[in-house]
């Protein structure tokens, strides 16, 4: 389930641009502000759907969205197209209307009110929402702006922005400090230039991390509408530095390949079927049972590997025989993490998209060790 | 040269056009999926299983403790099972199985099934699709009272096949109940439990590869090293009617290496 989920999803995440001095404490305000405001929610008319819808993000839960890199244009004529922003793929035509309080997209008929209007953002669905905002063209020169953004250093009050001049870029929180590296590049909507974030530290695919439409750029400011973790807004960004030869586009720690990964969706069962056998032979080979009366209860292991086999993400947790929370003898838990990390987490096998293919995913593992005065009595499933 | 790396930057990459396809197609697919009010599909959900505005009724609890399960925060997870069975009592079968089968917890389990138990005497009450006897057998042969265990599978099992006949068992109950008489080293017994089990369901690796070790304790090593072969043919020859990660029984699971490692092991015995 959570690996078929994990293919199906591959649409993008906008992780370290979430971090903004917004996204900790108004997220889920505005969440609920918008949940809450659904109650109240009205089909909007024909005229206010009319228009071209650039995509924010999917909502996958309250604390986690993707990047959503497509457009829907509602024609007046009942046009409807569904593309994708940078024109990457041959974009679906067809038609659209309303019925009363339902709204027909191509042959999607949405029950009523699940489709609503609010501030210029348009919600599809109650599942998973899908977020777009409507699209004012903004005509600008791509030579000026490429110009103004290529080699530069860009930073808005959330978020520091590095375009390179070899296609790399970095986004960086600037609380956290947490960088991630991807690649950009500037597309073509209508008139407008949009600056595309897209792949990860090793190449251009797995996904979209953000867009943004380029409303205005100078040599010492820019501004950019997307979303900017607390709503869709334009982002002033203020030049900081040119980027030198020597200055390079690494990420601050572990990244995970994907922009739109989520661990309990690229969970690997190990210790399901027939893969079990492997999980629990391995311990009883290598775990050295510490005998110590009262180390008993849970111990939780969880960690991700990536597409490249880089290992992080790592998170170690105890629970008593009571399920209450509490910390097991170092030398049981540092010889579960070395157990992990030396055979479990170098097992090509379990980051290959298939067998008969060299395609690598990320993958989280997490296992859960039932202990006994500091024996192993069950791996959990 | 600027203007190059501009139109470079500019189109779409060929080598993604594939891969634009596809999300082009996965968004269309969301937008399909959007079209009602549908439930969920991911489990984990913080969105629906974890929002306090569900109303307190025990299939949200168990909800709830079952999105906690599957993510793994076992103190969530154990909170809310046991929230679950204090607004319904009914539902400390359930809860004893997640234990069970869940939570390895085996004393927990036991505490719920009895309680399940109690709640209408001299009736074997049913959890999912077993009698409560049989699940508190499967809990105290995990730890490690095999007594305890032939005596629960046996209330779980004789009865019916007195009044219906040993087909109406389920198979894998003759099989739990074997396992406990090879851990007690009573395989004739063992064998007589195989051979109906056998008999509803001819073709099951996990029957063979315990009749092999029933055959073992009693030195009949060619009758068991047949009884393996079969288990590993059974096993790799049903390959293709299964879809996933197979195993016959989650609570007496077979492994195909296990059964080859025997096998050869078994044939270096014979050298």
């Amino acid at each position: 389930m959570n690996t078929a989920g994990s293919k199906f999803i591959k649409s993008f995440f906008v992780k370290s641009f979430q971090l903004d001095r917004c996204w900790r404490c108004s997220f889920h305000c505005a969440l609920f502000i918008l949940h809450y405001s659904l109650l109240f929610a009205q089909t909007p008319t024909r005229e206010q759907l009319v228009g071209t819808w650039v995509g924010v993000h999917t909502e996958w839960d309250l604390d986690f969205a993707c990047a959503l890199p497509v457009y829907i244009q509602l024609d007046a004529d009942s046009t409807y197209h569904l593309g994708m922003i940078d024109g990457s793929a041959t974009r679906q035509t067809s038609t659209w209307a309303i019925h009363g309080e339902s709204v027909r997209l191509d042959t999607i008929h949405y029950a009523p009110k699940l489709i609503t209007l609010k501030n210029d953002l348009l919600r599809i669905g109650t599942n998973y929402p899908m977020v777009f905002h409507r699209f004012n063209d903004i005509s600008l020169d791509s030579a000026t702006v490429y110009h103004q953004l290529n080699g530069r250093v860009w930073q808005s009050d959330s978020l520091t922005l590095s375009l390179f001049a070899n296609g790399q870029a970095s986004l960086e929180n600037t609380v956290t400090k947490q960088r991630t590296a991807h690649f950009w590049q500037l597309t073509l909507f209508g008139k407008s230039i949009f600056l595309l974030i897209r792949g990860n530290q090793h190449n251009r695919g797995s996904g979209y991390k953000a867009l943004w439409q380029i409303s205005n750029v100078s040599s010492k400011q820019m501004q950019a509408i997307g979303w900017n973790g607390c709503t869709v807004a334009a982002e002033p960004f203020r030049f900081v530095k040119n980027l030198s030869p020597s200055d390079s586009c690494r990420p601050s720690g572990f990244q995970t390949c994907d922009n739109c990964f989520r661990q309990i969706w690229a969970e690997y069962p190990l210790t399901r079927g027939q893969k079990r056998y492997d999980i629990v032979q391995l311990f009883a080979k290598y775990y050295q049972s510490v005998s110590q009366t009262g180390e008993s209860g849970l111990v939780r292991v969880q960690f991700v590997v990536n597409c490249e086999g880089e290992t992080g993400l790592i998170d170690i947790n105890g629970f008593d025989e009571d399920y209450c929370p509490r910390q097991f003898n170092a030398r049981i838990t540092s010889q579960l993490l070395t157990i992990c990390r030396e055979h479990i987490a170098t097992d090509q096998s379990i980051r290959q998209v298939d067998t008969a293919s060299d395609l690598f995913r990320d993958v989280s593992i997490s296992l859960a060790f039932r202990l006994k005065d500091g024996r192993i009595t069950e791996i959990l499933p | 040269m600027k203007r190059l790396n501009l139109i470079c930057l500019l189109l779409p990459l060929s080598v993604s056009a594939q891969d634009s396809e596809r999300i082009l197609k996965h968004c269309a697919s969301m937008l399909a999926a959007n079209r009602s009010a549908q439930s969920r599909f991911f489990f984990g959900d913080k969105q629906r299983f974890r929002s306090d505005t569900q109303s307190a009724n025990a299939q949200n609890f168990r909800q709830k403790a079952f999105n906690y399960v599957w993510s793994k925060e076992y103190e969530q997870a154990a909170v809310w099972l046991e929230k679950t069975t204090a607004v319904s009592p009914k539902e400390h079968g359930i809860v004893g199985e997640f234990y069970l089968a869940q939570f390895r917890d085996y004393p927990r389990a036991l505490t719920h099934f009895n309680a399940y138990d109690a709640l209408t005497p001299n009736f074997d009450d049913i959890v999912g699709y077993n009698p409560v006897s049989y699940m508190r057998g499967l809990t105290y042969r995990s730890m490690g009272n095999y007594e305890k265990s032939i005596e629960q599978f046996s209330i779980a099992i004789d009865p019916l096949a007195a009044k219906h006949g040993d087909e109406w068992v389920n198979y894998r109950h003759f099989v739990s109940r074997a396992v406990s008489y090879i851990a007690t080293q009573q395989p004739e017994k063992a064998l007589i439990d195989l051979e109906k089990a056998g008999k509803n369901f001819k073709r099951s690796a996990l029957v063979q590869y315990h009749r092999g070790r029933a055959l073992l304790l009693l030195n009949r090593t060619t009758e068991a090293r047949t009884a393996f072969q079969d288990a590993s043919f059974f096993f790799k020859a049903l390959r293709a009617e299964r879809t996933g990660d197979y195993q016959e029984d989650d609570f007496n699971p077979v492994y195909e290496l296990e059964i080859d490692e025997t096998l050869a092991h078994l044939k270096t015995l014979n050298r």
